[in-house]
């Protein structure tokens, strides 16, 4: 097969679904060709029908689905028109799927083994013997290295990662040529997906596999494919080989896509990512205008009244707008503009240990310790360590970025400062007070002044309360038990007038209409909702805001919103972040100070500048290393951490990181406790090698990656 | 409810049946005990000649029985103009359409009762053990796994035989209740701990403990919207599943009453008196009137489910 030649094709493709009674149109008119041993990507935010359509291209439809209008050839075959066991027999032996979560594909009840054996038995009619070696071979083959006891488990005894190396190693097997991957590995963490990412990079150029590649993330996009398709509102927005898209987007939607990113405001050092305003198209109608028009800061009037088509521009570039040519020329002039103007400086922040707002000592956690009835039958309980002796700092108006994995206890620790869980040992200070580790026993007045954005606004808010009472009901609450405040007007608060116009003003400032507060939670959109979360935690005016993960539900583009938003605020409102993620990006835009955490300890703190730069950690370094670039011309070093994240039940001796450290020096890795080790002003790595040696060691691995 | 039009007929037929309870005095046209003697039905014949049957007697055992010209034993068709007799006499020439509408009385009032505090009981219980969890729960969850374990009637039987017997009146219908109410609560209280279990971590009950709510607040204001769609939909279960046990208990003799006009005791009156296939007229309403009332309390809970379930996540 050579290299140009299609391998599907889709033609004005357009996809209804059934909900209740109504059919809905999901997909409208999308065509897209996939190139032999090419990998597509297939981006877009929730509700693009993205999934739907991915899986529409193999035929596969759920039962309440129909392809309404198009074709699909496949190697010169249309599938619309195969017969259902022929289609089955293409499943089987041709097409196969990644699913997003491996844990639902599999059966419960069977163990490994049994599973793959089944599947190649069916598919390829082999003996049982045979399939029992097939299934070993391929499971060495996704580099799984203790095959026989992988092979004789079940699969809720497999971590996340392993459970997608094998249900690659399921895909793969049958040597399919279209491979379709629906996003594989959005449940996974940064380091586990930047392996399985390598893997399947290297195991799809092997099989000389065509692959459709779904996600949502940008930066795996750019890594990881040859092409991209946009998808917005059921629709093809643009087209292109993937270097093309990113360097040089045409669709408005892609820019503000792309601009929206934390990663391409830090690397033009913006102090505000670029949004998209407005929220994304229902899916309950179909407009017969263009599908970005209400958001689009190019609409004119004709693209409120007719759809543009979709246009082949060449180059393998399709377009789905009337003005592209012309915002492109806009976009040069305005470039050109902007390049004469003052880069933006950071403001200079403090110095950790003055000005000081909350400082931890020593703070540890251990659950699973005082299960008395399970002591007294007889079970032992492992206590599982979520906070190893952590000491924080953050300073007044400045915003501490908490980094780390799942498992590395950030959010435990969030908790454990609320006191929603109890701390084991060590001290918490707000304001030079201690606070004591029960919710029970905190003045309450501290704790209007310190509060929570919980991590997903769906639980957070009751579905049965409205918006506006909820807030109310904070600012009552709150009011009267905080007493310490100045600008907490208490006998505005004390009337339920002065409390509504309270709530109006606090809609307002987190950009909420005031006929926003007869709302039921599930009448807002996940953005809204963690709007709503926002301005209750603002309600009682705190000095502290803890932020557990507060964009990670979100869409990117909503997640531009939110993150201006809490910017803005810390302006206005004065008040200071613990600021949680998952996400380096995300970290590196709001934080000043940052905390890197591992298995329950802070591994590396420093300033934003500090941590970004040489030296590191070498864990800090592998989780750089690992987050997707949103810019396929820029190559990051390759640093990948091998293993799985040990239990926390049962921590490594020496450092936590012995087990997958890349640059483990040897035995007193394993045995003894790192040092703290001053590595600038109030930067500090937890590592036994020496700071002057990583610094070399790290710019050593950066010239070896010069081309 | 026009969604689900399964759901909105049982909820009407369940309404029907608890009006007819409510005025079963005005409805009734006598007294569920009421013998209807001869004389009475010649009267009626009087009053509206030829438009009755002829009733004779005849006897089986002991006792005297009507007859008609259509069958041995008394049938009384209606009369036109006046409803009288609507569904025959039985053996002991009671008005069988009299015997089913105080009935329903019997077949509703009890177990209605009954439910209601099973879930007022079940619900107290789950509730606090759910929010509180720890040692209480694990307790308090093994004795009622414990009670679960006996199937309903088996329990129910030993716990009237546990009991004093020859009751009558209040105390009968006191014991009955106990006997129920036990039966139902582990059940109700089940449900309601895990409808809480899952609300309890929930994040908005977190950010009220976060803002400092006193329990109180938390348990009935946070909490208890969200698990009353399953209280809601509990209680409606509950309610079917007394009629049934209330049913069974009167069929085996061990209702409030033996004679009471009660559907289950009405069918047993007839097993013991041999009577099932002399007077099969007098059986099947009863018969008929259960099932149907149960499969319709049973589709209203289904619809109050599917209800709830679509205000939870969608209105
Ligand atoms: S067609 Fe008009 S509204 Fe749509 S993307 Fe292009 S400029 Fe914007
Ligand atoms: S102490 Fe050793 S194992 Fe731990 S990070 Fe440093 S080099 Fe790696």
């Amino acid at each position: 097969m050579n290299e140009e030649a299609v391998v599907l094709s889709a033609r004005n493709v357009s996809i209804d679904y059934q909900i209740g009674k109504r059919w809905l149109n999901v997909i409208h008119d999308v065509s897209l060709d996939l190139h032999a041993n090419r990998t597509h990507g297939l981006v877009g935010e929730s509700a693009s029908g993205k999934s739907t359509l991915a899986l529409a291209l193999m035929c596969y439809l759920a039962e309440n689905g129909r392809i309404t209008a198009g074709t699909i050839h496949y190697e010169g075959r249309n599938l619309l028109e195969l017969a259902a066991n022929e289609l089955r027999q293409l499943w089987g032996s041709k097409m196969s799927l990644v699913p997003q979560n491996a844990l639902s594909a599999l059966n419960p009840s069977y163990t490994i083994g049994e599973q793959m054996g089944e599947v190649s038995r069916t598919h390829l009619g082999i003996s049982r013997r045979e399939s029992g070696l097939r299934a070993a071979e391929m499971l060495r083959s996704v580099r799984i290295a203790d095959v026989e006891n992988v092979l004789r488990s079940y699969p809720f005894q497999l971590s996340g990662g392993m459970l997608q190396r094998i249900s690659i190693g399921m895909a793969l097997s049958v040597a399919p040529s279209l491979l379709v991957l629906d996003e594989p590995t959005t449940a996974l963490d940064v380091t586990t997906q930047a392996v399985i990412l390598d893997l399947f990079r290297e195991l799809i150029d092997r099989h000389d596999a065509t692959a459709l590649y779904v996600s949502h993330d940008l930066g795996t996009v750019a890594q990881f494919c040859d092409a991209v398709t946009v998808l917005y509102g059921g629709e093809v927005m643009e087209s292109a080989p993937v270097k093309e898209l990113y360097a040089n987007p045409k669709h408005p939607y892609t820019q503000g896509l792309l601009a929206s990113l934390p990663a391409r405001a830090n690397a033009a050092q913006e102090q505000r990512i670029h949004t998209i305003e407005g929220v994304a198209p229902s899916l309950a109608h179909r407009s017969p205008a263009c599908v970005f028009a209400e958001r689009c800061k190019h609409a004119i009037d004709r693209c409120h009244a007719e759809k543009p088509p979709l246009e082949h521009i060449g180059g393998r570039q399709t377009i789905r707008c009337f003005r592209w040519q012309e915002i492109a020329q806009d976009e040069a002039t305005s470039a050109a503009n902007q390049a004469a103007a003052e880069p933006v400086v950071r403001p200079q922040i403090d110095l950790p240990r003055k000005n000081e707002l909350l400082t931890t000592h020593e703070l540890a956690k251990k659950f699973g310790k005082r299960n008395a009835l399970l002591r007294w039958l007889g079970k032992e309980v492992i206590p599982l360590h979520a906070l190893d002796r952590v000491s924080i700092t953050v300073n007044k108006g400045n915003t501490l970025g908490i980094v780390g994995e799942s498992g590395s206890g950030k959010s435990t620790l969030a908790r454990v400062l609320v006191a929603l869980e109890t701390a084991d040992s060590g001290s918490i200070e707000l304001l030079g007070e201690n606070l004591s580790y029960e919710l029970s026993q905190r003045e309450p007045s501290f704790m209007a002044s310190m509060r929570l954005i919980p991590q997903n606004p769906d639980a957070s808010l009751n579905p049965y309360i409205t918006v506006g009472s909820a807030l109310e009901r904070t600012l009552k609450v709150l009011a009267e038990r905080s007493k310490h405040s100045e600008n907490w007007q208490q006998a505005e608060l004390s009337s339920k007038h002065g409390r509504w116009k309270r709530v109006h003003q606090l809609l307002k400032a987190v950009g909420l209409e005031e006929s926003y507060r007869q709302r039921y939670p599930n009448q807002l959109s996940g953005g809204e909702k963690q709007r709503v979360a926002i301005a209750r935690a603002f309600a009682s005016d705190p000095a502290l805001i803890i932020a557990d993960e507060p964009t990670s539900s979100l869409d990117v583009s909503v997640q531009a919103v939110v993150l201006n938003l809490l910017k803005d605020l810390r302006e206005t409102q004065e008040v200071a972040y613990i600021f949680i993620s998952h996400d380096m990006d995300v970290i590196r835009y709001v934080a000043d100070w940052i905390c890197v955490m591992y298995l329950g300890q802070i591994v590396e703190e420093g300033s934003n500048e500090q941590l970004y730069a040489a030296p590191s950690h070498p864990y800090t370094e592998a989780l750089f290393s690992a987050i997707p670039e949103p810019n396929p011309l820029l190559q990051k070093k390759r640093i990948r951490l091998e293993g799985e994240l040990p239990s926390a039940r049962n921590l490594p001796g020496g450092c936590p990181f012995h087990t997958r450290c890349p640059r483990k020096i040897g035995e007193i890795c394993e045995t003894d406790i790192p040092p703290i080790r001053p590595a600038g002003v109030g930067h500090f790595i937890r590592c036994h090698i020496e700071v002057d040696e990583l610094s070399r060691l790290q710019s050593a691995t950066e010239e070896d990656l010069q081309p | 409810m026009t969604e689900n039009p399964a759901a909105f007929v049982g909820t009407v037929i369940v309404f029907l049946f608890v009006c007819v309870a409510l005025c079963s005095p005005l409805i009734a046209p006598y007294s569920y005990q009421t013998i209807i003697r001869n004389e009475e039905r010649r009267a009626v014949k009087e009053q509206a000649p030829g438009e009755a049957y002829d009733i004779g007697y005849t006897v089986v055992g002991s006792e005297l029985f009507p007859r008609n010209s259509r069958s041995r034993f008394g049938f009384i068709a209606g009369l036109r103009g006046s409803i009288t007799f609507v569904l025959g006499t039985d053996w002991q020439g009671r008005d069988v359409y009299s015997r089913l509408i105080w009935g329903a009385r019997d077949v509703l009032i009890l177990p209605g009762l009954a439910a209601a505090f099973s879930v007022a009981i079940g619900a107290s219980i789950g509730a606090t053990i759910g929010y509180m969890g720890g040692w209480l729960d694990e307790i308090i969850s093994r004795l009622l796994e414990a009670l679960l374990a006996i199937p309903a009637l088996v329990l129910a039987l030993v716990l009237i035989a546990a009991q004093p017997g020859g009751g009558s009146g209040i105390s009968a219908v006191l014991s009955l209740l106990f006997v129920i109410v036990v039966i139902y609560t582990p059940i109700v209280a089940r449900v309601i701990r895990s409808a809480t279990l899952a609300v309890r971590a929930s994040g908005y009950v977190e950010e009220a403990k976060l803002r400092g709510e006193s329990k109180a607040h938390i348990v009935f204001r946070e909490i208890f919207p969200s698990v009353l769609p399953a209280l809601v939909v509990e209680g409606a279960l509950r309610f079917s599943y007394a009629i049934f046990l209330n049913a069974s208990l009167g069929f085996l003799g061990l209702g409030v009453s033996p004679t009471s006009p009660e559907w289950g005791a009405t069918i047993n009156q007839a097993r013991r008196a041999g009577t099932m296939s002399l007077t099969p007229w007098a059986t099947w309403p009863p018969v008929i009137a259960i099932a149907v009332l149960i499969i319709s309390i049973n589709l209203m809970s289904d619809g109050l489910r599917r209800f709830f379930r679509y205000e939870g996540h969608h209105g």
